[in-house]
């Protein structure tokens, strides 16, 4: 079998990409800690926690691609957003596996601290975005915090831009 | 190659700490243990050497090496296999490099023929694995500790001659 055939087979046998899914910000979010910086997930897109898993070098993928972890046999690539967001690499064991089961994508994280219902006054969206805004859509005000939202798609974007 | 009746293709299974690397059988058709082997001329430190296979000399691509340093995989055993394969039908710039139909490639002695369900294997997460098939991983296996990659030796060849390391 030719490896093309390989591939076409294993391409066959993949799911179907989910439905979109139409993200309400401004409802439920996910927020965890990544190093000392908090951040905020819209809880639709975040599938589950997991904890542990071994991280396998990936190479010629960027740098801030730590490398792929086995879910249930799969291979999700792992994010590491504090090497994005200030280039410095996250010692932790805990993973968000986002919700999207055509681009298998998680990112580590040091811990999630709680699942929140924050009101639409309270979330307010980026307008005018510079550079430290880029991986940003909106951030959210809880407990008189001011906590960035991530932009899954823009990390998307990133990575695909960089491995062109 | 066909798939046999029980979804199983044969690979080469070259055995690393940690990581397995697995090439399609049909992707080469000899093997010959190390034997003498001469300066190529070439500059890429992949293809500095040449070995006898038969009544040819054919350049030696040492895909331990490689897979070394891109893979930070850790060779258990000697390096002292060498598979052969042909490249006639590979694209024009590898058999221009080569100036041949033929390459060895070096790799650890402890590597084997193993049958590989296709369910075991999982195509690369989407964002990555168009980018990645193009310098030749195109799809791996999980298991426990230990991670598998399927590598298409075209595509490896190809990176490796476009690389610059010299």
């Amino acid at each position: 079998m030719e490896n093309s055939e390989i591939i076409d087979s294993l391409k066959s046998n993949q799911s179907s990409p989910p439905e979109d899914v139409n993200v309400k910000t401004g409802e439920k979010f996910v927020i965890v800690l990544i190093g000392e910086k908090k951040f905020a997930l819209p809880e639709l897109i975040v599938q589950e926690i997991i904890i542990e898993n071994e991280i396998h070098y990936l190479p010629f993928t960027p740098h801030y691609i730590r490398g792929l972890i086995n879910r249930q046999g799969e291979p999700y690539s792992v994010v590491d957003l504090q090497i994005l967001f200030s280039n410095q690499m996250l010692e932790a064991k805990k993973f968000v596996i986002l919700r999207n089961s055509v681009d298998k994508m998680s990112f580590i994280i040091s811990d999630i601290l709680k699942i929140v219902f924050i009101n639409s006054n309270d979330i307010h969206f980026i307008k005018d975005q510079n550079d430290k805004d880029a991986y940003f859509h909106s951030s959210i005000t809880h407990e008189n915090d001011e906590i960035p939202v991530v932009d899954v798609q823009k990390i998307v974007i990133r990575i695909q831009d960089d491995l062109e | 190659m066909t798939l046999s009746n029980n979804g199983c293709c044969d690979f080469l299974n070259i055995h690393y700490e940690k990581i397995e690397i697995y090439i399609n059988k049909s992707q080469f058709y000899s093997s010959i243990m190390l034997n003498e082997v001469k300066d190529s001329g070439l500059q890429n430190i992949y293809f500095q050497k040449i070995i006898q296979f038969g009544e040819q000399e054919v350049v030696l691509f040492d895909l331990n090496a490689f897979i070394h340093s891109n893979f930070h995989a850790v060779t258990k055993g000697s390096v002292k296999l060498c598979f052969v394969s042909d490249v006639s039908a590979y694209n024009r710039t590898i058999k221009e490099y080569l100036k041949s139909d033929i390459i060895a490639c070096l790799i650890p002695s402890s590597s084997e023929i193993k049958s590989i369900a296709l369910r075991e294997l999982k195509l690369l997460p989407h964002v990555l694995s168009e980018a990645l098939e193009k310098k030749g991983i195109i799809a791996c296996s999980l298991c426990s500790h230990t991670i598998s990659y399927l590598i298409d030796l075209e595509k490896v060849l190809s990176f490796a001659i476009n690389t610059k390391v010299e």
